[in-house]
């Protein structure tokens, strides 16, 4: 009798973990992302100021982001041989990305023979014009419409009174950076 | 011997059944407690969204919140999202939330991967429908990203598991 009623009992009980089962409800997600290009820079252009001569008090040679040449103080410029040219990158990464750009302020020339030097105040745009002068400074950012973008550097080279004659060169970095 | 099967049936349900081990009449009365099937939808993709890759990871918060280490660069211009899904069922009913443990869910482009990790939801790991009967419950999670990560679109899936506690 007693075994009867409990045979029951356990019929009930695997009906109820039955309908246990089927509360569970499960979904399928969907996760995406997108790894862009990473952002480039190449140097194609220096930066070249070109040859001068000091004269007797020295003075500046400015080089504008399109690649101009003037002179100030005693600094005559020398038109042998076309070497001046504005500082050109091209930077390249993801369509329409904005980027920040770091171009140092000054840039230091040496000469290999005396170490003396010369020091270059940086200025710089996207455009390559003639407008943009050492009081602008330096560009700090940029879009990469179609992927790319082109960066000009030009700047004031200050020649001293008593400059010795010389070649004189140097390197500066340049950084982007995604926004 | 039919009594010994069906008790065998008993003891591997007990776990899920413990509370009816005290009152065998009270195990019906379960039935219409939990007769409201619970459901779950997805409303809402993952997304971890642009960015440049370098050795680190980007995280997605469930309040939508992205944030990257290491050397991953964000782009605004996806600002990735978190997956949302509408869970339904019986009101004022609490159910216990199951997201994917870490090492289980990659996203690929096909060619490459990426690994997701660190899922997390909010209502963290149980949640209680409104009266109306159902909740949103949303769900982030942190994408592993390699150093060299290749550029591209990077898809995947993973399972959400709700259930009556």
């Amino acid at each position: 009798m007693n075994i009867k009623v409990f045979t029951v009992s356990v019929i009930a009980l695997a009906a109820v973990a039955s309908v246990t089962d089927t509360q569970a409800a499960t979904v399928t997600g969907s996760a995406d992302a997108t790894v862009i290009q990473p952002i480039a820079i190449t140097a194609v252009n220096p930066l070249a100021f070109g040859k001068f001569v000091k004269g007797a008090t020295g003075g500046t040679v400015v080089l504008t982001t399109a690649g101009g040449r003037t002179a100030t103080g005693a600094v005559v410029l020398s038109t042998a041989g076309a070497f001046e040219s504005a500082g050109t990158f091209t930077v390249t990464g993801e369509t329409d990305a904005t980027f920040t750009i770091s171009v140092p302020a000054n840039v230091t020339l040496t000469e290999a023979g005396t170490s003396t030097t010369m020091v270059i105040t940086t200025f710089s745009d996207l455009n390559g014009t003639t407008a943009t002068t050492t009081a602008a400074g330096n560009v700090t950012g940029g879009t990469l419409t179609g992927g790319t973008q082109t960066l000009y550097v030009g700047g004031e080279l200050a020649v001293g009174a008593a400059q010795v004659p010389a070649n004189y060169t140097g390197t500066y970095a340049v950084t982007v950076e995604y926004n | 011997m039919s009594v010994i099967a069906a008790r065998s049936v008993f003891l591997e349900r007990s776990t899920i059944c413990c509370r009816t081990l005290l009152a065998i009449a009270g195990c019906n009365a379960m039935v219409p407690l939990h007769a409201g099937e619970l459901g779950i939808t997805s409303s809402q993709s993952l997304s971890f969204g642009k960015f440049a890759a370098g050795d680190g990871s980007v995280t997605v918060r469930p309040d939508g919140s992205r944030l990257t280490s290491g050397q991953v660069i964000m782009l605004d211009s996806g600002p990735g999202q978190a997956a949302s899904f509408v869970v339904t069922g019986d009101p004022n009913l609490t159910y216990a939330v199951t997201l994917p443990g870490d090492g289980t869910v990659a996203m690929s482009d096909g060619v490459n991967s990426m690994q997701v990790n660190g899922f997390v939801s909010s209502p963290v790991s149980s949640g209680t429908l409104s009266g109306g009967g159902s909740q949103l419950l949303d769900v982030g999670a942190t994408l592993e990203v390699g150093a060299g990560q290749p550029a591209g679109n990077y898809s995947g899936t993973f399972m959400v598991v709700v259930d009556y506690n």
